[in-house]
């Protein structure tokens, strides 16, 4: 957008505007950055220290040396970019055709359908029965578990929904004119039309894969399978949890996990929040189409 | 799988055919949306209401070893139980006023981040603040909180800019009146970011167009702002809202377990902390199922309220 | 109305699908689950009564020749190094000892909660489980084996365990713990038979900074005050006491006014702490502490980091923690600053009057129901599982589940199972791996074991004076209400339960008057903690006449 003419007020929004941007962006960056630093300190002036991490203490990679020597984290690495990459495409696929469905005016059994999808957000049959039922599909420890009972989110279809009612109907009227059926104008009509929505759909579908270890939890018994959110979890969850069980005679530093965890916490964010810049781009692409027109 | 979903199919139309012959024309008419539909339909019907029938141990007292078919009836005794609970207006009280926080500031909180964003003119400074301030999403609850405490601490940071304005230091997660700010400020802290993609998404389909004849017109930013750019996301922001006021009785469980304290339970406790300690540690899944139930039946009363409310004021809905 | 009727008719549907759904899904369940493995294992049982008539004197290995498997799923203790049980000397031992294969089957860490409950409703059991049935199956132990989850072990244990048997003979005390009311047993017990190695949570001081100011080791609540308030005044330390809020659950100040912060009891009679009269003394006096700054104020909300890091950075002086905090406390705050004189020593459990025995401490019971092997009704080899698990009640069995290997985790030393170097080392915690104390599981633990775990001398002193308490004669032992009764006092106490917690920690901290304390107690008994108390009391005489 050109602005051709800036007067004092407008100056002074964009000044006020700019800080209040950058603090907020001191206040959120702080969490990575004190993860990163703490992933990279030494182990002893780590454990005396309490309080904010402006900087290092000491440089060390002997955490992330450590980490690397643990299987796991290979084996957890290429479970998680097999469920993101089979569990966001089929998502995306699901959620998209749905959306296209439901947000079609005219279609007498798209209200009754929406008014079931809705009530699923609302009323489940909880933990058990749901795990019976994927039992009995024969899908227990398969890693077809982790990726098809959550294939559609409720509330991404309809968000997606939301956004394919908002495009014009003019452009699909002359695609049918043309004798286009629907499949025709999903594919080449609303589809690219509608890329910064998709690039959010595989934003929120890939960090939420990404971020799941509950649905490996629940159906996984072969560690082999495991993501590797699930085996961060475990690391995350060990100083907490010999605290709770507080019958136990333990002997081992906890310190040794404190460094540990930081730096498997380095690994297992990094490459998914690349993703975003990645997307990012689509979403301004989807300025430029629209200044093109224009 | 696919055999099922064609079955269902099939069963759906005998017995539409049977009903009225405008659903039949309407299958036929719109048959390759239908066809479209019928993967989403048996996603549905598998895996959401195939274990939905779970939800009648609520009114049992269920065994796990024994089953659904094999466990007493009990009617509404599990509801009963919550009802008589001393804690059970506390309960209500500190959920809906903690969901009412949320909403009422958290809600706001990425749309004005958004807008803020699209007054940016410097693309890579507007890249870089969006990039950084969706970082905290990605940091686990339990680091999350453990920067919670320790900046709450008595020898923390907001204790420091508190006794810069000459304020005496107080461990603030001990105080009860606290608690609900300290929750919601640290909401906002890990999600204003992420929860802006979805505005950011829908800003750029606002026709860039509109803006151009406004300028034309000469229309100031705050004019542009208010009748072009807001009524430009207004429909994904009512959805969003609707959504959420379906979720108001619905607080996790994780965070509050990992900040609150016994003196701070009287405005701290929840229902799903409440469950969680019930149910979970002691597996009663009866009466958490129940307790579910009747979140459930809250929750939907708000959600078809907002629904309706968002037809009216502005013709955006769900259903 | 049309739009209305299509809505009733897909609901409709859907429900019906549904219930089509559920309805083969649970008859399949019943197939599996219940009644298949149940009728095998009953001929089986017949069949083996059959061939052997006479009880086992002595067991003799390898147990089978046929390649055997069982399954075994419990949490993995020791998670942190190895991934499986199945990488632990111990175990693979015993497989090559008993010529039977495990499969281990390990929970995700801290997820054995919400995995035991799909195993339960999955009806699909493995051979053995390691999980507390005892405090978590929904009913109690009788109701497992009623439902037909786990097997009942008199049998088995008299005719296949000889070890485990002649054991709980000679030792009734433990083998009343280890049965049901009605005198089943029902798992292969891990067991901490010597009670002086069993109290390892109290306080201690840095001796160093007392000698410095001249001041002696407090014995009493009031030379605790004094001490703590010179270390103050001195300026030393501007928190002289620090200590993890759920460690005052070891009843480590309350003990000392004959008052415990949960049940106890006195002379066969079951008492509720916060009702005493005395718990008020108690309360005030911890709140005195607090309000005069001598505790540290963030010890409510601490996690053990926080705290440590504290601590290393020698900011306090008095301790409530771990046996093993001790030493690593005393070499990580030499090691921060080479400098410190750093000595910690142990304290008594602080009393009212010098002389006198704290009634309560820390003391851990000698049955750990939670690391426990209970066997499955699924288990179609019982007999041979039962000789495999007895293995670790015999002699051979005892060195090998504490200290693993002769030659490669210890060596005996005047008689002595003494650890290898490598093993013994604490920095790398391996004394774990052989030792299997902290990782535990159905064996008895052995104090010779536990003494090694003991770097500095004054570890050993604190387990002798942490463990002269009257803890013994006030501990309730682990009883079990009836499944009805159980539910009753989980509906009751559940409210209480978070009454008192919030209770107590607001009159600690000042944001309740000492005044209100008689209407705390009449809250408490208006919520039914009489009720609570009855429920207690039935158990516990079930108990005694066990």
């Amino acid at each position: 957008m050109i602005k051709i003419r800036k007067n004092l007020g407008s100056r002074i929004f964009d000044t006020l505007n700019t800080v209040m941007l950058v603090f907020l962006m001191v206040l959120c960056v702080y969490p990575m950055i004190h993860v990163l630093f703490a992933s990279v300190s030494e182990l002893q002036k780590l454990s005396v220290h309490d309080g904010l991490m402006l900087y290092p203490l000491g440089f060390s990679l002997e955490s992330y040396k450590k980490v690397f020597e643990k299987s796991f984290i290979f084996t957890g690495y290429y479970n998680s970019i097999l469920y993101v990459g089979i569990g966001t495409a089929l998502s995306l696929f699901l959620t998209s055709l749905g959306a296209y469905g439901l947000s079609r005016k005219n279609v007498l059994l798209a209200k009754p359908i929406m008014i079931m999808v809705v009530f699923t957000m609302f009323f489940s049959g909880g933990l058990i029965p749901t795990y019976l039922l994927v039992k009995d599909l024969g899908m227990v420890n398969h890693r077809i578990a982790v990726i098809l009972p959550t294939a559609i989110s409720t509330w991404n279809l309809i968000i997606m929904r939301t956004n394919f009612m908002g495009i014009p109907e003019s452009l699909e009227e002359s695609a049918r004119l043309d004798g286009a059926n629907d499949f025709f104008i999903f594919a080449k009509v609303i589809i690219p039309l509608s890329k910064p929505i998709i690039a959010v759909m595989l934003l929120f579908y890939g960090v939420g894969r990404w971020n799941d270890w509950f649905q490996a939890m629940i159906y996984l018994r072969d560690r082999d399978l495991y993501p590797l959110q699930l085996f961060l979890r475990e690391i995350l969850i060990q100083n907490q949890l010999e605290e709770m069980r507080f019958d136990e005679f333990d002997i081992d530093s906890l310190m040794l996990a404190e460094t540990i965890k930081y730096s498997i916490i380095v690994i297992a964010t990094l490459p998914i929040i690349f993703m975003y810049p990645m997307l990012q781009k689509h979403f301004v692409k989807g300025i430029m189409i629209g200044a093109l027109k224009g | 799988m696919r055999m099922q979903s064609r079955l269902i199919a099939g069963r759906l139309k005998i017995k539409v055919d049977g009903f009225t012959a405008k659903v039949k024309r309407d299958l036929l008419r719109h048959k390759y949306i239908y066809i479209m539909l019928l993967p989403v339909v048996a996603y549905y019907f598998i895996f959401h209401y195939g274990p939905i029938y779970g939800a009648v141990i609520a009114f049992q007292d269920y065994s796990p070893a024994l089953g659904v078919e094999g466990s007493t009836w009990v009617g509404f005794q599990n509801f009963t139980d919550f009802f008589h609970n001393y804690y059970f207006w506390r309960l209500i009280k500190n959920t809906v006023l903690l969901s009412f926080y949320l909403i009422l500031f958290g809600f706001p909180a990425p749309i004005v981040l958004a807008l803020m964003l699209n007054e940016v003119n410097n693309t890579r400074f507007k890249r870089t603040v969006q990039t950084v301030t969706y970082l905290p999403h990605f940091i686990s609850l339990v680091v999350i909180c453990g920067f919670i405490v320790n900046f709450t601490s008595r020898g923390g940071i907001i204790n420091d800019i508190i006794e810069t304005f000459g304020g005496e230091r107080y461990n603030l997660l001990l105080k009860p009146e606290l608690f609900r700010s300290i929750y919601v400020v640290s909401d906002i802290w890990q999600t204003v970011g992420w929860g802006s993609i979805i505005y950011l998404a829908a800003l750029t389909n606002i026709d860039i167009e509109l803006y151009q004849a406004a300028m034309i017109d000469g229309a100031g930013r705050w004019k542009q702002l208010m009748h072009i750019t807001l009524p430009g996301i207004a429909p994904t922001v009512i959805i969003m809202l609707i959504l959420r006021m379906g979720r108001i009785m619905t607080v996790g469980f994780e965070k509050v377990i990992l900040l609150y304290l016994p003196s701070t339970y009287e405005t701290a406790d929840v229902i799903s902390t409440y469950v969680y300690r019930m149910g979970l540690q002691k597996f009663s899944y009866s009466y958490s199922t129940a307790i579910g139930l009747f979140n459930s039946v809250i929750n939907c009363s708000f959600l078809i309220f907002a629904n309706y409310a968002g037809k009216k004021v502005n013709n955006t809905y769900l259903w | 109305m049309r739009k209305i009727s299509c809505v009733i008719l897909l609901v409709c549907m859907m429900l019906s699908i549904s219930t089509a759904f559920s309805a083969c899904g649970n008859k399949k369940d019943s197939d599996l689950g219940q009644t298949e493995p149940g009728t095998q294992k009953n001929e089986q049982d017949k069949d083996s009564l059959k061939e052997q008539k006479k009880p086992l004197d002595s067991l003799s290995f390898p147990i089978t020749d046929k390649p055997l498997k069982l399954t075994w799923w419990g949490e993995n203790g020791a998670h942190k190094y190895h991934e499986s049980l199945d990488d632990f000397v111990i175990y693979k031992k015993l497989q090559e000892i008993t010529g039977i294969d495990i499969e281990f089957i390990h929970p995700p860490l801290g997820q054995g909660d919400e995995q035991f409950s799909l195993l339960i409703a999955s009806g699909e059991y493995p051979d053995l489980i390691m999980f507390n049935f005892l405090n978590k199956y929904p009913g109690g132990i009788e109701k497992a084996i009623e439902d037909k989850v786990i097997i009942s072990l008199n049998d088995l244990i008299n005719n296949y365990s000889p070890n485990l048997r002649d054991y709980l003979k000679s030792n009734e005390e433990l083998a009343k713990v280890v049965r049901t009311n009605d005198g089943l047993y029902y798992c292969y017990p891990s067991l901490l038979p010597d009670p002086t190695t069993r109290s390892y949570i109290g306080p201690f001081v840095r001796e160093d900074w007392l000698e410095e100011l001249n001041i002696e080791k407090p014995h009493t609540i009031d030379e605790w005050y004094r001490a703590m308030v010179k270390i103050k005044e001195s300026g030393k330390s501007e928190f002289p006491l620090s200590f993890l809020y759920s460690l005052l659950r070891t009843d480590v100040f309350a003990g000392a006014y004959d008052v415990g912060l949960n049940f106890y009891m006195r002379d066969g009679k079951v008492y509720y702490g916060p009702l005493q009269p005395q718990f008020k003394d108690f309360i005030s006096t911890i709140r005195k502490w607090y309000a005069e700054g001598l505790i540290d104020p963030d010890f409510a909300t601490f996690d053990r980091k926080t705290y440590e890091a504290k601590v290393l950075k020698e900011e306090n002086v008095l301790f409530v923690d771990y046996l093993s905090r001790i030493a690593q406390f005393t070499s990580g705050i030499k090691s921060n600053n080479p400098d410190s004189a750093c000595e910690l020593s142990p304290i008594n459990y602080p009393v009212l009057k010098r002389g006198e025995k704290a009634m309560l401490g820390h003391f851990t019971p000698a049955f750990r129901p939670f690391v426990s092997i209970y066997i499955t009704t699924a288990n179609k080899y019982p007999e041979e599982s039962a000789m495999m698990l007895d293995y670790a009640y015999s002699e051979e069995g005892n060195m090998l589940f504490n200290f693993g290997v002769e030659g490669q985790t210890y060596n005996m030393v005047n008689g002595f199972p003494t650890y290898t170097k490598d093993i013994a080392d604490p920095e790398t915690g391996k004394i774990n791996i052989a030792g299997q104390a902290s990782i535990s599981g159905p064996f008895k633990t052995d104090p010779r074991f536990f003494v090694q775990q003991l770097i500095l001398d004054q570890q050993k002193q604190a387990i002798r004076l942490w463990s002269d308490t009257d803890v013994l004669e006030h501990q309730l032992p682990p009883i079990s209400p009836t499944a009805e009764d159980s539910k009753e006092f989980a509906n009751i106490y559940g409210e209480i339960e978070t009454y008192v917690s919030e209770m107590i920690l607001k009159f600690i901290l000042g944001q309740e008057s000492t005044d209100k304390f008689d209407d705390f107690v009449n809250q408490i008994k208006s919520m039914g903690i009489d009720r609570v108390i009855e429920i207690k009391q039935t158990a516990l005489d079930s108990f005694n006449s066990r």
